[in-house]
């Protein structure tokens, strides 16, 4: 399977290398997020181990995911590097971790 | 926070005004950056928006015809309690708001692509939870 290169895209510039990735294949900038959500949340794991010797799952899921959404709207900056539909996958996941976390009784030990 | 009716309740308001700050944002950075891709694109979410506003902004009538209303009740004092026969209208309508808050952040699940059987079963937990918890408030006063 040949692909098109980066000059044939006319792409030029080092932004325009997440763009030509997503068009390669589009699931390129989903796995970014999804690898930065899961550095987010074993990032939190870790942290709240180590400083409370316990973790509030609810707490870090929700973290992660407003930090993953934060990223993909700034994605959004360049045209072309992350589509309606990832966003709104990311934004209907952040409000479904936050709300568990509110409604969950581990907040009030947040 | 939801260890008691009132937190739930809470709990709820501040998922809702969550879910209408963070579409604000996203629409703001929109207009302001000249993207062309928002949350607000997406048809469900619009009118998940339009409406978690407007029950946000019925929220505030209602708190306020509420405080009024207890504010006229008399005070009776029996079988070592107090008796604030306004209280039952206040639950009812606060209860209310999770119900609907709930059933618009149920959107977010079905735009995952979760089938409407299992909504509609979260949808049944929240109102039953609601329901003992209200009547445990009535019981035992908090």
């Amino acid at each position: 399977m040949t692909y098109p290169t980066f000059a044939e895209l006319n792409l030029s510039g080092a932004d325009d290398i997440f763009v030509y990735a997503n068009i390669i294949w589009p699931w390129f900038t989903p796995l970014v997020l999804f690898i930065f959500f899961g550095i987010a949340l074993t990032t939190s794991f870790i942290v709240q181990r180590r400083s409370f010797q316990q973790v509030n799952f609810s707490a870090s899921f929700a973290s992660s995911s407003f930090a993953t959404f934060i990223v993909a709207v700034a994605m959004t900056l360049k045209s072309g590097i992350i589509n309606k539909s990832t966003l709104v996958f990311i934004f209907s996941f952040m409000v479904i971790f936050v709300t568990w976390f509110l409604t969950s009784r581990d907040s009030s030990q947040a | 926070m939801a260890e008691s009716f009132r937190g739930l309740i809470i709990a709820f308001i501040i998922a809702a005004l969550f879910v209408v700050v963070m579409i604000g944002f996203s629409v703001n950075f929109q207009v302001d950056n000249n993207t062309n891709v928002s949350v607000i694109d997406n048809a469900l979410v619009n009118e998940t928006y339009v409406n978690l506003q407007g029950s946000l902004n019925d929220l505030q009538d209602d708190a306020n015809a509420q405080q009024n209303a207890t504010e006229r009740d008399p005070v009776l004092i029996g079988l070592d309690s107090l008796i604030l026969t306004s209280i039952w209208g206040t639950i009812k309508i606060f209860a209310s708001f999770p119900r609907i808050a709930g059933s618009y952040l149920l959107n977010f699940i079905y735009i995952l692509g979760v089938p409407v059987v299992v909504l509609g079963t979260i949808m049944a937990i929240i109102i039953i939870t609601l329901i003992f918890w209200g009547y445990k408030t009535i019981r035992t006063g908090q």
